[in-house]
Order: structure tokens, then C-alpha cells, then sequence
């Protein structure tokens, strides 16, 4: 009986744990360093509901008449598991996704796969380049990205302004680097590097995750599996990180 | 694996059991074998004291603790597989529970191992040829053989003998050893991230930019996960308070097949995503559905879905991929729900403390008690049981995010890409990457896209229909609901179907590049 009745507090304070969790990481707007703008909704809604749940859950803890609550079989140890998100989300400060990750998800210069995208694109490729707009906002990144990588000749000496953030690896060449920026589907477990290599001769002056806004020239290079897009850069500058470091 | 009615003569070490004789009669010379040729040289040729010697180049604090509890777990492995042999010619009763235990802790120790490696010397590859090669041995020796032992009827007539060891059972009860456990390991990983989190700069060893990534990555599969998960809940005790069996009885097709087709397409009405699927899968066959619908709803229902769908014809816009991922997630649905069907018939394949009015009272006892009930009785109930399916599930929803996240950090994509041409190797590779990345269906068309100029067709393939039906997260969400046996054997004839299906449909060119 006491068994029950303090595990039944234990969950009620769990359940009031995550809906506060979620509450602030909404209205903190950190939100958006997790996951695609269009999950809020559901995330608003399940705090409410979490709230509901915890109230169901303490009045029933609290009334002495019946325990409702059968579902306490297992032991204390299994409650330990869930403050575990409750303590990085709340306690640790958010961070974004840093250049580390494009390491391990692997950057795809070419889209050589799109065959069947080629196909079905062209002429809306040669509609975006005919109309083509060198400042690239947040909005227009990711189509603005699959569109050069789609048929880069198509873009060849036309002016690119955009940010991103600084990538370099041992393989790149010594004026080399990538700028880029991470795309996100649903979550950062899918997040896809998407951004244009730039060849600058005092590349050295960027070091790894430096924001910078480059100004430039499209042309193309080509490796094995094809051509891709380069920026040949006529200014670039350091800027501050943005809020929204990713694109949607 | 079933045998013929008439086959009395199923025990006795014979038939598959000599293959696993054979392999349990080798495992110590491999043990031993390691303990001489890796370890040995290390403390004879005065390397231990190059890699513990602080002034040294090759120094690092991990390295000593590294090599013993290397040392340790070697050694404790030798002693195991010369006591499983024991256990094996005895017929012990216990020999599938500790072969089971050793071949899933060998894969664990590569994994951990390899994680090791690489915290110690970051800058080194660790995931090369050798190691690809062991981890596919010690995850087919558990892919093939856990199952086996778990459902082979001649495993069962054999090991039967009592062998008297007492002292391997100590008093405390096996639920209350799970507990502190996972306590421990808990406030381990909680320590552990917080103060990395922060930079401590006793943790100054270990690479940041992991720890915060994996942090970044954890949570954010939570939250995209958790609203799901909550409706995964909630159906599952709306459906528990508000239907009664016999609407559900009523409304299911009579015979098998037209149920199946039936039941793979219920995602199309009701797009219940991987998160909440176990939980409505489970209520469902508490309430009556036969099981073969249910796991046909259950592995289908992710995919053929709208969302689902709409987003693998953006990542693919010819459409064809989305053909052989619809095909492909039917097939494997329905054919996985006929043998479910032959196999389990309607056996209770739920686990036992889910299925026990005592310790989980609203699952059996008194059917038709909420039909009685006032409206706000119904409501207050509903909430309740909302509650309990969060709270059994959600453990082993974190659990599994944890590893999935763990999964992404340490494997980089271009470790695998080796072997992504290869037009079989490459198929269970990608299946196996599926299984550990996690990903939510309506998202994992994009991640198949980015990888496709760098793997072939088929793998494609088949981590589009894999990843959704049986992934880490998933798995261990099933086995909180149901008989560790029956979860092997899914996964089993999911991960046979799926790569057949792959290698056959895209070889036939069934429907376009």
C-alpha cells in the first residue's frame, strides 16, 4: 500500500517532470535545435497532456478509497531511466549540432543518384537558374542547395551570397573548404549536411564551425562519381552564429 | 525448425545440435587464443609499461584500466565457454540461457570494445575489414542461434538435467538485481554526461564533440518520438476502456488471408507510427484480435501509411523506390503473419507479467467492467491506463533512443560505405545499419537518399523496408510486451523475408531503377 502509493508520486512528479520539460524547451524556442518547426504543435499538446496525466495521476495516488494503479510491478530502478532526459534537457545547456557530425554523416557533394530526379527536374532546373536569386536566405537554402546539386552546370558564373558553417577534412585540398549547414526532415538524427565546397586561397584564416557569410562565383569541379558545384570566393567574413543554425 | 509430428527421436545431441557442439568445443581455443597472442606480448615485452608510463609518448590514462578490463573479460569468457562445455554434455538445463547470454555478450564486448578503441585514440580507424568481419560472425552466431535455442523443440527435450549448483542462485530475485543495476548504470551515464556536458575538466580525455553530439541527438529523438509515444498510449486505452471484444470480433474478417491483406493496409485509416505501434499491437491481442492480424498490422502499419509514403516519393520522386518499399513492407507483413499464424497459432505470446491480473489488473480481470461505468469514470480510467502504458514502455523507448544515438556518433557512414556496391554483402549491411540507427519511417527515405550514390539499389531497398519493421528502439519496445521467444523469431523471419525480398526484387528489376 505505501509501495503503492509512493510510486504512484514518484510518477505523478515524473509526469509533471516531462511536461515542464517540454513547456520550457518550447518557449525557450531551444526547441528548434532538436527538431523540424512543424513537431511544436504536437509537443504543445503533449505537455497538456502530460500535465493531464500527471493530476489523474496524483488524484488517484491520493484517494483513499481504491489504488487504481496496477501497473507497479516493476521495481524503483526502472523510474532512474526517466529522469535521465529530464537531466540533460533541463540542466545541460542546449547545443547544435556541430561539425563533428559531418564527420559521421558523410558529406554528399554530388547527387549522381538522382537520375530519375534529373529526369523529372530539368526543366524546373532551368526555370530556378534562369530566375536565379545570388542571395541565399534560410528559406531558400535547402531547395537552392539540391537545385545546384542537381545540374551545376546550369549555374556556372552566376554570383552565390550565402552562411553556413566552416568543415574541413584531411582530404580536402589546402584552399579548400566546405561551407554548409545542416537540413533537417524530422529530427537531428536525420539532419543532412547540405552546402557548397569554396576555394579561397587564405582558407587558413577559418578554423572548424566559424560561421561566415561567403560571397562568390558558382563553377563546378568534378570527382568520380561527378560534377559538383564550388564557390569561388571573392569576399568572406566571420559571423555571429545564427539563432536557427539549421535549415528546414 | 518445427519437426514432423511422427520425429519422436528429438533429443539426444543430434541433428543442428552437433553445429553448436562443434562451435562450443572450439570457443575456448579461440578465447585462449587471443589471451596468448594479444595480451601475453603487452606484459612480456614491457609494452605495459610504455602505455602506463605517464612521461611516455604512447601514455594515456585509459590505457591501463583498457587492457585489464580487457584481460578481465578475456579471461572470464575462457572460464564460461569451458563451463558451457560442461553444461552441454551434462544436458544442464541452463545450457541455452548461458550459450544465449555469451553469444549476445561476445557481440556487446566487439561493440563496447570498438568504443573503447576509439576514446582512447581518437584519430585511429577503428572500423575496418577485421572488425566488419568479427561483428558479422558474433551477430549471425546470435541472429541464427539465440533463436534456435529459444524455439527448437529439440533444444527443449535435451536440456533437461538438473545440475546442482546452488550457489549460482543467489537469494535476491532477479527483478530486484535488474533494478539496482540499472540504477547504477544510470547515475553512471548521468554523471557522466552532465559533467562532460560542462566540461569538466576531469573527463578532458574524452572527446566533447561526441558527448555533446550524442546529447544533442538523444534528446532530439525524444522529443520528436514523445508526442507519438503518447498517442501510441492513449489509442491503446481508448481502445482498452471504449471497445468491447465483440466490436472488434465483429468487425474483423473471418478468414486468414483476406485479414491479413486487410490488416497490412490499416495504416492507411490509422497512421500509427513505430513509437506506439507496440502498445496498440499489444492491447489488440489483449482484446481478442488474433495474433497473425495483429503482427501484420503491427509490422505494416509504419510504412503504409500516407506520411510514410508521401515522404519516400519526395526522397525518391521517380516513385519506383516507393513501389519496392510498399511492396516489399506487404509482402513481408503478411507472409511474417502466416507463418506467426502456423507457428503460434493463438498461443499467448504476451509476456506473463503482462498478461497477470495481479500485477497488471487491467488487462484481463473483469472484462466488461468498464462497460458499466460512468462517462467520467471512463475518462479518469482512460487517463490511468495512459499512464501505465507510458511508464512500461517509455523505459525501454529511452533505453533504446540512448543506443540508437549512441549508434550515429560512433559509426560513421563512410566506415560502411566499403562495402556498399557489393550487391549481396551490401543488403545486410544496410539492414543491420537500419536496425541501429532508429529512425522514425516518415524520415528515413531522406538518410536512404543520401546514402544511395554510395550503396546499391537492393540495400537501399532493404533498409527502407527493415528499419521500420524491426529497428533497436522497436525491438526493445517489443520485447517489454512480448516472450523474448517469439520476439527472436520475428526478427528472425522479418530479416529473412526483408533480404530474400531485396535481393531478389531488385535483381529481377520488379519495378524500375
Amino acid at each position: 500500500m505505501v509501495f503503492a502509493k509512493l510510486t504512484g508520486l514518484i510518477r505523478a512528479l515524473l509526469l509533471l517532470g516531462f511536461g515542464y520539460f517540454l513547456m520550457h524547451i518550447v518557449s525557450s524556442g531551444d526547441v528548434l535545435l532538436y527538431i523540424h518547426p512543424r513537431f511544436i504543435l504536437g509537443l504543445k499538446i503533449s505537455y497538456w497532456f502530460f500535465y493531464a496525466l500527471a493530476l489523474a495521476q496524483l488524484i488517484n495516488t491520493l484517494n483513499p478509497q481504491e489504488i487504481q494503479n496496477h501497473g507497479f510491478k516493476r521495481g524503483w530502478g526502472m523510474y532512474v531511466i526517466f529522469i535521465v532526459p529530464l537531466v540533460i534537457g533541463l540542466l545541460i545547456p542546449p547545443k547544435a549540432l556541430s561539425s563533428y557530425m559531418v564527420n559521421q554523416k558523410g558529406i554528399n557533394l554530388t547527387n549522381n543518384q538522382q537520375i530519375s530526379g534529373r529526369s523529372v527536374g530539368s526543366a524546373t532546373v532551368y526555370n530556378y537558374a534562369a530566375n536565379w536569386n545570388p542571395v541565399i536566405t534560410n528559406n531558400t537554402f535547402m531547395y537552392a542547395m539540391y537545385m545546384l546539386a542537381l545540374q551545376p552546370q546550369s549555374f556556372v558564373d552566376k554570383k552565390i551570397d550565402f552562411v553556413g558553417f566552416v568543415y574541413k577534412n584531411k582530404e580536402f585540398r589546402k584552399n579548400q573548404f566546405l561551407v554548409a549547414r545542416f537540413a533537417i526532415t524530422c529530427c537531428t538524427a536525420d539532419a543532412q549536411v547540405l552546402g557548397l565546397m569554396c576555394i579561397y586561397d587564405n582558407a587558413d584564416a577559418f578554423a572548424k564551425d566559424d560561421w561566415v557569410r561567403v560571397k562568390g562565383i558558382i563553377k563546378t569541379q568534378h570527382d568520380l562519381t561527378g560534377a559538383y558545384p564550388t564557390v569561388e570566393v571573392s569576399s568572406i567574413e566571420k559571423v555571429p552564429p545564427p539563432k536557427m543554425p539549421y535549415v528546414f | 525448425m518445427q519437426m514432423t509430428q511422427g520425429n519422436k527421436k528429438l533429443n539426444g545431441l543430434g541433428g543442428w545440435l552437433i553445429l553448436v557442439g562443434i562451435g562450443v568445443l572450439v570457443a575456448p581455443f579461440k578465447t585462449g587464443a587471443v589471451l596468448i597472442n594479444t595480451f601475453l606480448p603487452i606484459f612480456s615485452h614491457g609494452m605495459w609499461a610504455i602505455l602506463t608510463d605517464p612521461t611516455s609518448n604512447a601514455y594515456h590514462p585509459l590505457w591501463g584500466p583498457y587492457i585489464l578490463s580487457e584481460v578481465i573479460t578475456n579471461i572470464g569468457l575462457f572460464v564460461a565457454s569451458l563451463y558451457i562445455i560442461l553444461l552441454f554434455f551434462k544436458k544442464s538445463k541452463s545450457f541455452p540461457k548461458w550459450f544465449i547470454t555469451i553469444s549476445v555478450l561476445s557481440l556487446l564486448i566487439i561493440i563496447v570494445d570498438t568504443f573503447a578503441v576509439k576514446l582512447i585514440l581518437p584519430g585511429k580507424p577503428v572500423i575496418n575489414i577485421v572488425f566488419i568481419r568479427n561483428i558479422s560472425a558474433a551477430f549471425l552466431t546470435c541472429l541464427i542461434w539465440v533463436p534456435y535455442m529459444l524455439v527448437s523443440k529439440r533444444v527443449k527435450s535435451t536440456f533437461v538435467q538438473e545440475l546442482d549448483f546452488r550457489y549460482f542462485h543467489a537469494p535476491a530475485s532477479r527483478l530486484q538485481k535488474f533494478s539496482i543495476g540499472l540504477i547504477i548504470v544510470s547515475l553512471f551515464v548521468m554523471i557522466y554526461l552532465w559533467a562532460a556536458g560542462y566540461g569538466i575538466s576531469a573527463f578532458s580525455r574524452i572527446n566533447y564533440e561526441q558527448v555533446s553530439s550524442l546529447e544533442t541527438l538523444f534528446l532530439s529523438v525524444i522529443l520528436e518520438s514523445l508526442p507519438f509515444l503518447l498517442i501510441g498510449a492513449f489509442v491503446s486505452a481508448v481502445i482498452e476502456v471504449f471497445i468491447s471484444e465483440e466490436t472488434i470480433a465483429a468487425l474483423l474478417p473471418k478468414r486468414t488471408l483476406p485479414g491479413l491483406i486487410a490488416a497490412a493496409f490499416m495504416g492507411m485509416i490509422f497512421p500509427i507510427c513505430e513509437c506506439g505501434i507496440v502498445m496498440v499491437a499489444s492491447r489488440l491481442i489483449r482484446k481478442g484480435v488474433p495474433l497473425h492480424i495483429t503482427i501484420t498490422f503491427m509490422l505494416a502499419a509504419p510504412v503504409i501509411n500516407p506520411v510514410a509514403l508521401v515522404s519516400t516519393i519526395m526522397a525518391f520522386p521517380t516513385g519506383s523506390m516507393a513501389v519496392y518499399r510498399i511492396v516489399g513492407t506487404f509482402i513481408v507483413a503478411v507472409f511474417a503473419g502466416l507463418i506467426t499464424n502456423l507457428h503460434f497459432g493463438n498461443q499467448n505470446i504476451l509476456r506473463e507479467d503482462i498478461c497477470d491480473n495481479h500485477n497488471y489488473g487491467d488487462c484481463c480481470d473483469h472484462p466488461d467492467n468498464h462497460h458499466s461505468q460512468s462517462l467520467s469514470a471512463k475518462l479518469n480510467d482512460v487517463l490511468l491506463h495512459t499512464c501505465n502504458e507510458f511508464f512500461n514502455m517509455g523505459m525501454y523507448f529511452i533505453i533504446g533512443a540512448f543506443l540508437a544515438s549512441l549508434v550515429q556518433v560512433v559509426i560513421p557512414r563512410s566506415a560502411i560505405a566499403s562495402v556498399g556496391h557489393g550487391m549481396v554483402l551490401s543488403i545486410p549491411v544496410m539492414m543491420l545499419f537500419g536496425f541501429g540507427l532508429s529512425i522514425c519511417s516518415s524520415a528515413d527515405a531522406f538518410v536512404a537518399r543520401a546514402m544511395s550514390s554510395s550503396f546499391s539499389t537492393g540495400s537501399i531497398v532493404a533498409f527502407l523496408v527493415y528499419g521500420a519493421m524491426i529497428d533497436l528502439k522497436n525491438t526493445l519496445m517489443m520485447s517489454s510486451q512480448f516472450k523474448a521467444s517469439f520476439v527472436s523469431l520475428l526478427i528472425l523471419i522479418v530479416t529473412l523475408l526483408t533480404f530474400s525480398y531485396a535481393l531478389i526484387s531488385v535483381n529481377l528489376n520488379l519495378f524500375g531503377v
